[in-house]
Protein backbone atom coordinates (compact mmCIF):
# COMPACT_ATOMS: atom_id res chain seq x y z
CA UNK A 1 0.00 0.00 0.00
CA UNK A 2 2.76 2.43 0.88
CA UNK A 3 3.55 2.28 -3.15
CA UNK A 4 0.08 3.85 -4.06
CA UNK A 5 0.71 6.65 -0.99
CA UNK A 6 3.55 7.70 -2.83
CA UNK A 7 2.96 10.83 -5.57
CA UNK A 8 4.31 9.01 -8.88
CA UNK A 9 6.90 11.62 -9.91
CA UNK A 10 7.18 11.91 -13.67
CA UNK A 11 10.01 12.51 -15.86
CA UNK A 12 9.54 15.88 -17.33
CA UNK A 13 11.55 17.54 -20.45
CA UNK A 14 12.16 20.47 -20.14
CA UNK A 15 11.55 22.18 -23.65
CA UNK A 16 14.26 24.00 -25.32
CA UNK A 17 12.44 25.76 -27.48
CA UNK A 18 11.39 29.07 -25.71
CA UNK A 19 15.59 29.02 -24.82
CA UNK A 20 16.82 29.08 -27.97
CA UNK A 21 14.22 31.70 -29.41
CA UNK A 22 15.41 34.38 -26.21
CA UNK A 23 19.40 33.27 -27.10
CA UNK A 24 18.56 34.24 -30.72
CA UNK A 25 16.79 37.24 -29.74
CA UNK A 26 20.14 38.16 -27.76
CA UNK A 27 22.30 37.30 -30.35
CA UNK A 28 20.61 39.52 -32.94
CA UNK A 29 20.35 41.79 -30.64
CA UNK A 30 24.16 42.26 -29.30
CA UNK A 31 24.62 42.11 -33.50
CA UNK A 32 22.69 45.07 -34.32
CA UNK A 33 23.70 47.08 -31.72
CA UNK A 34 27.07 46.66 -31.15
CA UNK A 35 30.25 48.76 -32.95
CA UNK A 36 33.25 45.61 -33.04
CA UNK A 37 35.53 48.29 -31.59
CA UNK A 38 35.68 50.18 -34.95
CA UNK A 39 36.15 53.33 -33.92
CA UNK A 40 39.67 55.55 -32.71
CA UNK A 41 40.97 58.43 -31.50
CA UNK A 42 43.45 61.21 -31.99
CA UNK A 43 43.99 63.24 -29.30
CA UNK A 44 45.09 66.96 -29.71
CA UNK A 45 46.41 68.72 -26.27
CA UNK A 46 45.40 72.52 -26.97
CA UNK A 47 48.16 75.34 -27.06
CA UNK A 48 47.62 77.88 -23.35
CA UNK A 49 48.40 80.88 -25.35
CA UNK A 50 48.43 82.15 -29.13
CA UNK A 51 52.46 81.98 -29.91
CA UNK A 52 54.24 85.70 -30.09
CA UNK A 53 56.95 84.61 -32.94
CA UNK A 54 56.13 82.79 -36.37
CA UNK A 55 59.84 82.96 -38.43
CA UNK A 56 62.79 83.28 -36.03
CA UNK A 57 62.52 80.40 -33.63
CA UNK A 58 60.77 77.97 -36.09
CA UNK A 59 59.91 76.90 -39.13
CA UNK A 60 56.18 76.90 -40.67
CA UNK A 61 55.63 74.66 -43.55
CA UNK A 62 52.34 74.67 -44.92
CA UNK A 63 50.17 72.52 -46.41
CA UNK A 64 47.39 73.02 -48.47
CA UNK A 65 43.65 70.99 -48.89
CA UNK A 66 42.05 72.29 -51.96
CA UNK A 67 38.62 72.59 -52.69
CA UNK A 68 38.86 69.99 -54.23
CA UNK A 69 40.35 67.92 -51.64
CA UNK A 70 43.67 67.35 -52.74
CA UNK A 71 46.52 67.89 -51.16
CA UNK A 72 49.35 69.96 -51.89
CA UNK A 73 52.92 70.28 -50.15
CA UNK A 74 55.56 73.03 -51.87
CA UNK A 75 52.97 73.27 -54.95
CA UNK A 76 52.85 69.49 -55.44
CA UNK A 77 49.57 67.22 -55.41
CA UNK A 78 50.52 64.07 -53.60
CA UNK A 79 48.25 61.57 -53.17
CA UNK A 80 47.66 60.07 -49.43
CA UNK A 81 50.51 57.51 -49.50
CA UNK A 82 53.10 59.85 -50.38
CA UNK A 83 52.53 62.26 -47.47
CA UNK A 84 54.13 60.60 -44.80
CA UNK A 85 57.53 60.45 -46.31
CA UNK A 86 57.01 64.52 -47.71
CA UNK A 87 56.42 65.10 -44.39
CA UNK A 88 59.45 63.49 -42.87
CA UNK A 89 61.38 65.61 -45.80
CA UNK A 90 60.30 68.74 -43.93
CA UNK A 91 60.55 67.85 -41.05
CA UNK A 92 64.16 67.61 -41.62
CA UNK A 93 64.69 70.58 -43.47
CA UNK A 94 64.77 72.64 -39.73
CA UNK A 95 65.06 71.38 -35.44
CA UNK A 96 61.43 72.40 -35.36
CA UNK A 97 59.12 72.33 -37.84
CA UNK A 98 56.11 73.54 -37.58
CA UNK A 99 53.19 71.70 -39.96
CA UNK A 100 50.59 74.79 -40.94
CA UNK A 101 47.22 73.09 -42.31
CA UNK A 102 46.00 75.17 -44.94
CA UNK A 103 42.35 74.62 -45.66
CA UNK A 104 40.00 76.02 -48.62
CA UNK A 105 36.62 76.51 -48.25
CA UNK A 106 34.75 73.42 -49.58
CA UNK A 107 37.77 70.86 -48.05
CA UNK A 108 36.04 67.70 -46.24
CA UNK A 109 37.13 66.34 -43.02
CA UNK A 110 38.54 63.37 -44.25
CA UNK A 111 41.02 64.89 -46.08
CA UNK A 112 42.14 66.73 -43.18
CA UNK A 113 42.49 63.75 -41.29
CA UNK A 114 44.70 62.46 -43.59
CA UNK A 115 46.95 64.91 -43.24
CA UNK A 116 47.28 65.37 -39.76
CA UNK A 117 47.62 61.50 -39.70
CA UNK A 118 50.33 61.60 -41.90
CA UNK A 119 51.79 64.41 -40.02
CA UNK A 120 51.90 62.47 -36.26
CA UNK A 121 53.14 59.59 -38.65
CA UNK A 122 56.09 61.47 -39.80
CA UNK A 123 56.81 62.59 -36.28
CA UNK A 124 55.64 66.23 -36.70
CA UNK A 125 54.57 67.28 -32.95
CA UNK A 126 53.65 70.64 -33.83
CA UNK A 127 50.54 71.16 -35.87
CA UNK A 128 48.61 73.98 -36.59
CA UNK A 129 45.19 74.12 -38.42
CA UNK A 130 44.08 77.63 -40.44
CA UNK A 131 41.15 78.76 -42.88
CA UNK A 132 43.44 80.13 -45.93
CA UNK A 133 42.26 83.38 -45.01
CA UNK A 134 43.22 83.51 -41.46
CA UNK A 135 46.59 81.67 -42.97
CA UNK A 136 47.06 84.40 -45.37
CA UNK A 137 46.61 87.14 -42.36
CA UNK A 138 49.48 85.31 -40.64
CA UNK A 139 51.77 84.66 -43.69
CA UNK A 140 50.80 86.55 -46.53
CA UNK A 141 53.71 85.26 -48.38
CA UNK A 142 51.39 82.34 -48.76
CA UNK A 143 48.39 84.08 -50.51
CA UNK A 144 49.33 82.48 -54.15
CA UNK A 145 48.12 79.09 -52.89
CA UNK A 146 51.94 77.94 -51.82
CA UNK A 147 53.33 77.47 -55.32
CA UNK A 148 50.06 76.98 -56.95
CA UNK B 1 5.05 -12.27 -36.50
CA UNK B 2 8.31 -10.24 -37.01
CA UNK B 3 10.04 -8.96 -34.27
CA UNK B 4 11.74 -5.47 -34.38
CA UNK B 5 12.93 -5.46 -30.94
CA UNK B 6 12.57 -2.66 -28.18
CA UNK B 7 11.36 0.68 -29.63
CA UNK B 8 14.22 3.06 -30.04
CA UNK B 9 14.08 6.11 -27.66
CA UNK B 10 12.98 9.17 -29.51
CA UNK B 11 15.91 11.62 -29.70
CA UNK B 12 14.49 14.19 -31.50
CA UNK B 13 16.65 17.45 -29.82
CA UNK B 14 19.90 15.92 -29.98
CA UNK B 15 19.97 17.84 -33.28
CA UNK B 16 19.89 20.81 -31.54
CA UNK B 17 22.39 20.61 -29.53
CA UNK B 18 25.07 21.86 -31.82
CA UNK B 19 23.32 24.71 -32.95
CA UNK B 20 22.42 26.20 -29.15
CA UNK B 21 26.52 25.75 -28.49
CA UNK B 22 27.59 27.79 -31.89
CA UNK B 23 24.54 29.98 -31.01
CA UNK B 24 25.87 30.68 -27.36
CA UNK B 25 29.55 31.04 -28.95
CA UNK B 26 28.31 34.02 -31.00
CA UNK B 27 26.79 35.35 -28.47
CA UNK B 28 29.64 35.29 -26.02
CA UNK B 29 31.93 36.50 -28.46
CA UNK B 30 29.53 39.69 -29.33
CA UNK B 31 28.68 40.43 -25.96
CA UNK B 32 33.13 40.34 -24.91
CA UNK B 33 34.35 42.24 -28.42
CA UNK B 34 31.35 44.79 -28.60
CA UNK B 35 31.08 48.04 -27.19
CA UNK B 36 27.65 49.54 -26.58
CA UNK B 37 27.35 53.15 -27.69
CA UNK B 38 24.40 55.34 -27.33
CA UNK B 39 22.81 56.10 -30.55
CA UNK B 40 24.13 59.89 -31.52
CA UNK B 41 21.44 62.41 -32.60
CA UNK B 42 22.79 62.35 -35.83
CA UNK B 43 24.14 60.04 -38.22
CA UNK B 44 28.08 60.66 -38.57
CA UNK B 45 29.53 58.75 -41.14
CA UNK B 46 33.64 59.00 -39.49
CA UNK B 47 36.40 59.86 -41.54
CA UNK B 48 38.90 56.62 -42.10
CA UNK B 49 42.03 56.80 -39.66
CA UNK B 50 44.86 54.58 -39.38
CA UNK B 51 46.18 55.81 -36.10
CA UNK B 52 44.65 55.09 -32.79
CA UNK B 53 45.38 56.72 -29.16
CA UNK B 54 44.63 56.49 -25.60
CA UNK B 55 40.97 57.58 -25.39
CA UNK B 56 40.00 59.78 -22.47
CA UNK B 57 38.18 58.88 -19.44
CA UNK B 58 35.29 61.52 -19.61
CA UNK B 59 34.83 63.76 -22.58
CA UNK B 60 31.58 65.55 -23.86
CA UNK B 61 30.73 64.15 -27.08
CA UNK B 62 29.82 66.84 -30.01
CA UNK B 63 28.58 65.73 -33.08
CA UNK B 64 29.21 67.55 -36.68
CA UNK B 65 26.94 66.36 -38.69
CA UNK B 66 27.80 66.26 -42.86
CA UNK B 67 25.38 69.16 -43.31
CA UNK B 68 28.04 71.57 -40.69
CA UNK B 69 25.76 71.69 -37.44
CA UNK B 70 26.64 71.12 -34.50
CA UNK B 71 24.96 69.14 -32.11
CA UNK B 72 25.50 69.14 -28.42
CA UNK B 73 24.21 68.07 -25.49
CA UNK B 74 20.32 67.96 -27.11
CA UNK B 75 20.49 70.72 -29.14
CA UNK B 76 21.73 71.93 -32.78
CA UNK B 77 23.34 74.66 -33.28
CA UNK B 78 25.97 76.58 -35.42
CA UNK B 79 29.29 75.90 -35.18
CA UNK B 80 30.09 79.42 -34.39
CA UNK B 81 27.28 79.44 -31.00
CA UNK B 82 29.08 75.72 -29.80
CA UNK B 83 31.55 77.41 -27.80
CA UNK B 84 29.39 79.60 -25.61
CA UNK B 85 26.73 76.09 -24.97
CA UNK B 86 30.30 74.11 -24.13
CA UNK B 87 31.58 77.12 -21.68
CA UNK B 88 28.46 77.36 -19.98
CA UNK B 89 28.34 73.44 -19.70
CA UNK B 90 32.06 73.12 -18.07
CA UNK B 91 31.55 76.11 -15.83
CA UNK B 92 28.93 73.57 -14.72
CA UNK B 93 31.03 69.99 -14.62
CA UNK B 94 34.42 70.89 -14.90
CA UNK B 95 35.77 68.87 -17.93
CA UNK B 96 38.00 69.52 -19.73
CA UNK B 97 38.01 67.31 -22.85
CA UNK B 98 36.00 67.20 -25.99
CA UNK B 99 35.30 64.40 -28.07
CA UNK B 100 34.46 65.42 -31.64
CA UNK B 101 32.44 63.45 -33.91
CA UNK B 102 32.44 64.94 -37.10
CA UNK B 103 31.55 63.69 -40.30
CA UNK B 104 33.69 62.83 -42.89
CA UNK B 105 31.74 64.56 -44.98
CA UNK B 106 31.57 67.66 -42.87
CA UNK B 107 33.83 71.33 -44.31
CA UNK B 108 36.71 70.74 -42.65
CA UNK B 109 37.07 74.78 -41.96
CA UNK B 110 33.74 73.99 -39.65
CA UNK B 111 35.94 71.65 -38.07
CA UNK B 112 38.72 73.82 -37.51
CA UNK B 113 37.00 76.65 -36.93
CA UNK B 114 34.94 74.73 -33.70
CA UNK B 115 38.66 73.16 -32.22
CA UNK B 116 40.22 77.17 -32.44
CA UNK B 117 37.18 78.55 -30.37
CA UNK B 118 37.19 75.46 -27.98
CA UNK B 119 40.94 76.25 -27.51
CA UNK B 120 39.63 80.10 -26.18
CA UNK B 121 37.47 78.75 -23.99
CA UNK B 122 41.05 77.33 -22.45
CA UNK B 123 39.52 73.23 -23.28
CA UNK B 124 42.52 71.48 -22.49
CA UNK B 125 41.79 68.33 -25.04
CA UNK B 126 40.17 67.72 -27.93
CA UNK B 127 39.67 64.26 -29.39
CA UNK B 128 38.97 63.47 -33.07
CA UNK B 129 36.84 60.18 -33.25
CA UNK B 130 37.97 58.31 -36.56
CA UNK B 131 36.82 54.79 -38.05
CA UNK B 132 39.38 52.42 -38.48
CA UNK B 133 40.01 51.89 -42.49
CA UNK B 134 40.06 48.05 -43.68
Amino acid sequence: MDILDKPVRRSRKISLTPMIDIVFLLLIFFMLINTIGSTQVLRFATPSGERKSTEKDFTLSPVFIRSDNSIQIDGKTLPVQALKPEMEKLKSRATEVTLMIVVEPGAKNQALIYVIEAARGAGLKNIAMKKLEDAQAILPSISDGGGQ
Amino acid sequence: MIDFGPERLSRDYEWRLPLISVVFLMLTFFLITGTMQAAGPVKVDLPKGALDETRPAEAVTVYVGADGLVYMLDQVIEARFAPFMLRSYFMKEGHRSVQVKADKNADAETLIDLMEQMREINIEEIVILTEHAR
